[in-house]
């Protein structure tokens, strides 16, 4: 009775709904089950109370009282309905157990009689894994403790996968254990991110894939053995959720798609993706091409309660050639509020060609902003959608529950497992057969000297932040020269996400993938290129295999080293000499330079000029909202900068640091006006990139591979500053100096690095720096 | 009705003209304004006002700084995190920190509460001698010193160990439940054995908090008094954690083996014994 009701009054709110907001793009009917295929005789879905506060699309604890696991069958009005976890305690002599918990995902068995779920009960604070059988038998806990585990899936070899926010450095059974080691705070700095990880059937022997330093989320099992995920990309400026995929053991993690051509245009993240059929196709040169197409939620990186629209995504073989369909194309695939309503998830049922999914649809503008302040919610339920027809009929809608993530009770083939040979040890072997070797990145040929080998971390070790140009953590590992056949190999620590520059002779980077790479301890990642085509054969040269198993340069040392050391005799100086140095601390490695080298003349007097130009131009920055201005005078000294106005990130930094960044990388985003030095402005840096920027130009730095030579300059043979102010090269920066400015702007342009981390205490405890 | 519609249409148009001022989708992160903040704000939406602090979190915008202010005292957790990052960010840092350790001397456990989550998220040791005192400030409510622990937690630093550790002796549960979870966070910090006193308090709460603290450490001192919560303590939770804990703590299997065994077979709930099971697959690690 009450599930008639629920249905009645889910098609009276649609209507209304409709008629709300514009009537939308699609009909509705009452008239639904016989649209969905003959084998879909029962389906699986959760109930979770309607929320508004599921944040970002890679948030995954978001907890209302109220959730459960139901079975519909056959899928109609008149279909049997059971509360599957109320079942499964009610056998296990448990009744209550699941009593206001949350179910947030689960998946079904391949032979379709069981089901793993994750739920956080009434007395806990994390979700935990459950599997019960479907007649509600063999009710078990598998997790517990103070992490959560959400997003499982059954694998091929009687395993579990999930995703957890653990931290594989601080387990007993790795070989890598850190009890200092803290799992990755996301890029901004609150939620620890989840990463991967498997068990056996019964919650033991629990191994976790490589730490990551954003999260990984909503992963789905492909027929072919990989595992399809979503990951928040994010280096710089890139902040985005891309599908990525890696092997059944945790190996082999590569982009599937979003992040390149196939990606562009669409929508910022991409989510929930679903198997929908293989294709078999011929590439342009006519060697065959296998085609995964998924289905896929594409949607804003927040506000859209993690739904949006739905794509049709080619994965065909390479994420260069992938491609996307919009199945929804009057879904707005931002966070705007919609008119049309959005999709939670889809779920392709009978001939895949046919284009028909079961869907999660909520109508009005379910965006999160626009239903708090009508103090409303949105209401997914459950419907057929015909994508040639852009048409949806209804199944089932349950007026007090989101009715979510509906699968079909039927058997599947269990894939084989996907797997890389792990050797004994605790490093990564990372490798290229050939860096030029590239279908994205422009390099010149023979510019690369060598391979630089960066360690990424995040707020977790006890920052707050690291600088004013959005990049993370970061800390050199090393640099080491290419072989003659232009590849190489290096072993790093495993677990530990890590970032790779290909450096000129002036030890300037030329190509930087703006991504983190992570692989497990033994594993070996070896590449054809650097993000070459990966529909072509790699040609691998004599000598190279042994190259590769001997894994190269040994950068995996202990965690508690991967900081500068002091210089000899000191407790308190670092020696950034090249070699080194790992971090470049604003206030400890470039400022000294500055002090002996940039001040005499870069001081913030604003009289001063030097050939008809001013030594220290000014700006000034007037904020639109209250009309309070502040000027900005260029200075190298290394106190710390007043700021009067308010704005962005300035308090822990100094006249130096922000003269030299600039205020650039905002300006496009503010209600701001600013007048003066455009110079000064948008500042000398473009982080990530020394190369590009503005004040290695000017001080146009010498060779520095194979051997420093300074009658070879980065720019050719023109100015060298401040030799064509002073005349002679007694202020000229020493070829060590040039390093240190060089790697701090290659990796980031950060003030913040291990070695200096305190810094920000200081000036909160005090005042000053 | 008519009113009801007419607000809707309203809301909805409202809603609509904004979107056409979102930035595009490439990069999340950016397009922040003081408008959208204060929209956030105004509809008390705690999704929106994260998603808005973090979009404007290079905003320049003297403005926005009065709306993210007060939100540090939003009934809202996650609102009182996100305030407290954004405003980290900012040129009023400095003024916002000092004014949140005043708030540490002052009677009003809510406002100390609320300083202890800012200072919490500001991550920096020079907060840790203020929360610490607060912490043992018998004039501030349970749930205000269980949020000073949090916050020496979330600091994470080794000077924030000895108040961590002395509140261990607290009255109050809710106390020395946050000091067992901050404990497990301090960088350099690795006795767990002082979390096995615990394992026998009167308050489940923290018991379970005081087992998970041995298996998170990894405490192979507490095999004993795990292996007695998970043969005889009364709340079922307290048995499921102690049963997951002991396949963490690295105990040798013939120390805890057979009283996993013991719990895999014959505890009245499946849980602790499907945990048993799974501990005693992870003694072979």
């Amino acid at each position: 009775m009450r599930n008639q009701l629920a249905k009645t009054l889910g098609l009276v709110a649609l209507a209304t709904a409709a008629a709300a907001f514009g009537g939308a793009c699609s009909k509705s009917t009452s008239s639904s089950s016989a649209a969905l295929p003959a084998d879909v005789s029962a389906i699986v879905f959760l109930q979770r109370k309607p929320r508004t506060d599921t944040g970002n699309v890679f948030e995954y604890t978001s907890f209302v009282a109220g959730g459960r696991l139901m079975k519909l069958e056959p899928p109609s009005a008149d279909g049997k309905l059971t509360d599957l976890t109320k079942l499964g305690a009610d056998t296990a002599a448990m009744t209550g157990t699941f009593d206001n918990a949350d179910i947030m995902a689960y998946d079904l068995s391949f032979d379709a009689k069981s089901v793993v779920f994750s739920a956080r009960l009434s007395d806990s604070g994390h979700y935990q894994l459950f599997s019960m059988n479907l007649d509600g038998s063999d009710l078990k806990q598998l997790t517990a403790g103070d992490n959560d585990y959400v997003y499982p899936l059954y694998l091929p070899g009687g395993k579990i996968f999930f995703t957890t926010n653990l931290n594989v450095e601080n387990q007993m059974s790795s070989l890598t254990f850190n009890p200092d080691s803290k799992q990755f705070k996301d890029e901004y700095e609150r939620a620890t991110t989840a990463q991967v990880g498997t068990m056996n059937l019964d919650g033991s022997n629990k191994q976790l894939g490589p730490r990551n330093v954003s999260h990984r989320v909503s992963p789905t099992l492909l027929p072919d053995g990989h595992v399809l995920y979503t990951e928040w990309r994010h280096m710089g400026t890139v902040n985005d959720g891309h599908l990525r995929q890696m092997n059944t053991d945790l190996t082999g993690m590569r982009e599937a798609f979003g992040g390149e051509d196939g990606g562009n245009g669409g929508t910022n993240s991409y989510l929930k993706a679903r198997y929908v059929q293989t294709i078999q196709k011929t590439n342009a040169d006519g060697t065959p091409l296998t085609d995964v197409q998924l289905v896929t939620v594409a949607t804003s990186r927040d506000r859209t309660l993690q739904s949006g629209k739905l794509y049709l995504v080619d994965l065909n073989g390479t994420e260069e050639k992938s491609h996307f369909t919009d199945l929804t194309p009057l879904v707005p695939g931002d966070r705007t509020p919609s008119d049309v309503g959005r999709y939670y998830d889809a779920e392709v049922v009978g001939d895949p060609n046919a284009k028909q999914f079961i869907v999660s649809y909520a109508p009005g503008p379910v965006e999160s902003e626009f239903l708090d302040m009508a103090k409303s919610q949105a209401n997914f339920g459950l419907y057929l959608y015909d994508a040639n027809t852009q048409t949806r009929f209804p199944i089932y809608d349950d007026l007090a529950f989101w009715d979510v993530a509906a699968r079909p009770v039927k058997s599947r083939p269990e894939p084989i497992a996907t797997e890389s040979p792990l050797s004994a040890g605790t490093s990564t072997v990372i490798g290229a057969l050939n860096v030029y070797d590239s279908s994205v990145l422009t390099i010149p040929a023979g510019s690369v000297k060598k391979v630089r080998l960066i360690e990424g971390f995040s707020g977790e070790e006890g920052f707050d932040m690291f600088g004013t140009t959005e990049f993370d953590g970061q800390s050199l590992y090393g640099e080491q020269d290419i072989n003659p056949d232009n590849s190489f190999t290096a072993s790093v620590p495993g677990n530990v996400p890590f970032h790779i520059q290909l450096i000129d002779k002036y030890a300037m980077s030329v190509a930087n993938e703006s991504i983190w790479i992570s692989g497990r301890a033994g594993e070996r990642r070896v590449c054809g290129g650097c993000h070459e085509d990966r529909s072509k054969t790699p040609a691998i040269q004599p000598g190279q295999i042994d190259a590769f198993l001997t894994g190269g340069p040994n950068y995996d040392k202990p965690r508690s080293t991967r900081i500068t050391p002091f210089a000899a005799g000191s407790t308190t100086a670092y020696d950034f000499s090249y070699g080194n140095m790992r971090g470049v601390p604003w206030d400890k490695a470039i400022q000294p330079i500055l002090d002996a080298k940039c001040v005499s003349c870069h001081d913030g007097d604003t009289t001063k000029m030097y050939n008809g130009k001013l030594a220290n131009p000014t700006y000034t920055v007037t904020d639109n909202t209250i009309g309070v201005s502040q000027t900005f005078t260029f200075n190298l000294k290394g106190d710390r900068l007043n700021v009067m106005i308010g704005e962005k990130m300035t308090g822990a930094y100094t006249q130096s640091y922000i003269s030299v960044m600039g205020l650039g990388e905002i300006i496009g985003d503010h209600d701001v006006t600013i007048t003066g030095a455009a110079d000064a402005q948008y500042g000398y840096v473009t982080a990530g990139s020394a190369k590009d920027s503005s004040i290695i130009k000017m001080m146009n730095p010498p060779q520095r591979f194979p051997s420093i030579d300074t009658t070879v300059r980065a720019f050719g043979a023109g100015g060298i500053h401040p030799n064509d102010i002073t005349g002679d090269n007694t202020l000229e920066l020493s070829p060590e100096e040039y390093y240190r400015f060089i790697l701090n702007i290659d990796m980031g342009g950060q003030f913040y690095f291990r070695e200096n981390r305190d810094s920000a205490s200081a000036y909160y405890a005090t005042g000053g720096m | 009705m008519r009113t009801t519609n007419k607000i809707g249409a309203a809301i909805l148009a409202s809603a609509l003209a904004l979107g056409t001022a979102f930035s595009g989708t490439a990069f999340a992160g950016h397009g922040g304004s003081r408008d959208l903040i204060l929209q956030a704000v105004n509809a008390n939406s705690t999704d929106a006002i994260q998603a808005e602090l973090e979009r404007s979190e290079h905003l320049v915008c003297a403005g926005c700084t009065d709306l993210v202010l007060p939100l540090v005292d939003h009934l809202n957790y996650r609102v009182r995190q996100a305030a407290a990052w954004w405003l980290a960010r900012r040129g009023t840092a400095r003024e916002v920190f000092v004014e949140m350790l005043t708030r540490l001397s002052q009677p009003d456990s809510i406002k100390a509460r609320n300083a202890a989550d800012v200072l919490g998220e500001f991550k920096t040791t020079a907060a840790i001698p203020a929360l610490g005192a607060a912490l043992s400030n018998p004039i501030y409510t349970g749930e205000a010193r269980a949020a000073m622990a949090r916050a020496l937690g979330a600091i994470g630093r080794n000077e924030g160990a000895a108040p961590l550790v002395a509140a261990l002796s607290d009255s109050d549960p809710m106390v020395k439940a946050a000091a067992l979870e901050g404990i497990r966070t301090i960088e350099g910090y690795h006795d767990g054995s002082v979390a096995v006193p615990l394992v026998t308090d009167a308050d489940s709460q923290v018991r379970i908090a005081a087992v998970t603290t041995l298996g998170t450490m990894h405490t192979s001192q507490g095999a004993s008094a795990l292996l007695a919560a998970l043969a005889s303590d009364k709340a079922e939770s307290v048995r499921k954690t102690a049963a997951w804990a002991l396949g963490e703590i690295g105990a040798p299997a013939s120390v805890v083996g057979p009283g996993l065994q013991a719990a895999a077979a014959h505890d009245a709930s499946p849980f602790v014994r499907s945990l048993a099971q799974a501990s005693l697959g992870n003694l072979s690690r």
